[in-house]
């Protein structure tokens, strides 16, 4: 008697445990396959882009594939004169984002002003506001302090969009380092800038270097501004140039152009999934902090 | 006794130097976008009552002219009606698609770094060349072909050469571009999410769909909110992606707001028409700014 209910117990864990085995497994089918699509349809006009570039002229034709579109980008197109444009414009605007905002961040999470959350919110605010409202006035102050035409104009305006995030962003990191640290090192006789450089900043250091990838990412990835501000071929970054001069013309220069989107995709993609999980932690930080 | 009154007054002046720093490190920063947000706001709002163009851009009051030459335009309701459906169907299908995709994003399973590294494509790259991309892809050299291989296209022009789908392609690439944006925001609100929660929900026999909306949507409203006001922020602020993928067309059915002011207002070299059309994007802006006060005021308030 005791050994049938023994026996029935057995049986009843053994069948829940199976069951509990096929919904893992269906879990586990079910995520591999909306990963893959996701990876499959994120990465779709990209890979497009990389099989027709190596395609000779005519689509569908069985050819060898050819190299030629991808040197005719860099020898018959401004193609490199715009990764150029870009990443000068993107190197100096990761410089003035972080020079304003890192001591703007600093202000908001350790300086405690009744203030501060307040201010911390209006600056993030700015960021919600489309640049639509702001070109036409922008191009005039640009205009009128002689940048027109110029990547300085850029390098002047895209932190408007840059700092309010990096602000956000850097205080959230900052607030990640505890106080305690930095008074303790202030106690032990440090300055305060004694002890921002000393103890803070190599513990801070990693969220400012994805602050200034994510920063390099906008300015590069901007294009109201760039198409307001910039009609020469030879002064417009990557995010303009191509669409506008490349776009119109020679059907065969569209296969170059193609394969220029994915080198400009390709790096900026690794350099922000290299930070990705700082950025999710921070953010679920100021998720709970907030 | 004397140490802890003389600490006091050190605090004292610390805080009394804190005050001028803090300060002295925000003032940059305020001033920076006091000058080229605010001003230039400002002067957004006096263009619409001017009669400046790109040949004579001089101030010139104009009153209400540039509100009659805008609400006579056609296409402008056109714009008006696209940005806001636009925006309406871009932060549905994106906080959908990114909440599913932040689930799956943080199970673990093999491949990880280059799945989220290739998911991160869409909103890392800048947004014109996604555009080009896609408008290969679409275009003759691409779906076009297949379609008509499998004959279910027929007669002259591409996808988007055509009205619905043309609109369908811009509504598209943006849930493309933005959704992965919406995951890592969603994701950072799941991760606040205490375990314990999910367990407590499962001993009381809540199922898999039980603990999604009565547990997880609950708590992760706030962080979903914000996603869907960055979406939205972005998405009727962008020129790009209709710029690039149809050119408004075809026959200004795909214009909207912000690329109507810059074809008025550069291209047509009217500055005060197109000031007063992007004008109508301000009451999106405040809309968005009135959710995001209020999720940092309720987040306050749980405190």
């Amino acid at each position: 008697m005791n050994g049938l209910a023994a026996r029935t117990a057995a049986r009843e864990m053994l069948r829940q445990r199976r069951l509990a085995a096929v919904r893992q497994a269906g879990v586990r089918v079910t995520v591999y396959a909306v990963a893959a699509v996701a990876a499959l349809v994120c990465a779709a006009p990209f890979l497009w882009s990389l099989v027709t570039a190596f395609e000779r002229g005519v689509p569908g034709a069985r050819h060898r594939p050819t190299t030629e579109h991808v040197r005719a980008l860099f020898h018959s197109t401004r193609f490199p004169a715009f990764v150029v444009n870009t990443l000068v414009v993107g190197g100096l605007v990761v410089v003035v984002t972080l020079a304003l905002a890192l001591p703007a961040a600093y202000a908001l999470s350790r300086l405690h002003r009744s203030w501060g959350t307040r201010a911390g919110i209006a600056i993030l605010l700015v960021y919600l506001v489309p640049p639509p409202l702001l070109f036409l006035s922008l191009s005039r102050v640009v205009a009128t302090l002689g940048l027109a035409d110029s990547i300085w104009s850029l390098v002047l305006i895209h932190p408007t969009v840059t700092v309010p995030v990096s602000v956000w962003l850097l205080a959230a990191f900052l607030r990640a380092v505890p106080v305690d640290l930095e008074e303790q090192a202030m106690v032990d006789g440090h300055s305060r800038f004694g002890a921002f450089v000393r103890v803070v900043a190599p513990l801070v250091l990693p969220g400012v270097a994805a602050v200034a990838v994510l920063t390099f990412t906008l300015a590069a990835g901007e294009f109201t501004y760039a198409l307001t501000f910039i009609w020469s071929d030879a002064n417009m970054p990557v995010s303009t140039g191509p669409p506008v001069r490349l776009g119109g013309g020679d059907p065969m220069l569209w296969r170059s152009m193609q394969s220029g989107a994915v080198f400009v995709a390709v790096p900026l993609a690794i350099g922000c999934g290299l930070f990705l999980d700082r950025f999710v932690t921070v953010l679920t930080d100021g998720a709970h902090r907030d | 006794m004397s140490g802890t009154r003389a600490r006091a007054g050190d605090r004292a002046r610390l805080t009394d130097r804190e005050g001028f720093l803090a300060w002295a490190f925000l003032l940059p920063t305020v001033v920076y976008l006091t000058a080229l947000v605010v001003a230039p706001f400002v002067l957004t709002v006096a263009f619409a009552f001017s009669r400046s163009t790109g040949d004579a851009p001089s101030y010139r009051f104009a009153g209400l002219r540039d509100f009659r030459t805008v609400f006579g335009d056609d296409v402008f309701w056109r714009s008006l009606l696209d940005t806001l459906a636009l925006t309406g169907v871009a932060i549905v299908l994106v906080v959908v698609l990114g909440t599913a995709l932040a689930h799956v994003l943080r199970a673990g399973f093999r491949f990880r770094r280059t799945v989220r590294t290739l998911v991160l494509l869409p909103w890392t790259t800048p947004v014109a060349l996604s555009a080009i991309s896609w408008r290969w892809l679409l275009g003759s050299a691409g779906v076009d072909r297949m379609l008509r291989a499998a004959s279910l296209l027929h007669g002259g022009g591409s996808p988007l050469d055509r009205t619905g789908p043309a609109a369908v392609a811009v509504v598209a690439v943006h849930v493309w571009r933005l959704t992965p944006l919406a995951a890592v925001i969603v994701m950072a609100g799941l991760n606040s999410v205490p375990h314990g929660v999910w367990d407590a929900a499962r001993l009381d026999g809540a199922g898999v769909w039980r603990r999604f909306f009565g547990v997880t949507v609950p708590l992760t409203l706030p962080v979903t909110a914000v996603a869907g006001v960055f979406t939205a922020a972005i998405t009727f602020a962008d020129v790009a992606v209709v710029r690039v993928l149809t050119g408004g067309g075809p026959h200004d059915s795909t214009q909207v707001l912000p690329t109507l002011a810059y074809l008025r207002g550069v291209e047509g070299g009217d500055i005060g028409a197109g000031a007063a059309a992007s004008l109508f994007l301000l009451p999106l802006f405040l809309a968005g700014a009135a959710v995001v006060l209020r999720v940092v005021r309720r987040a306050e308030a749980d405190r």
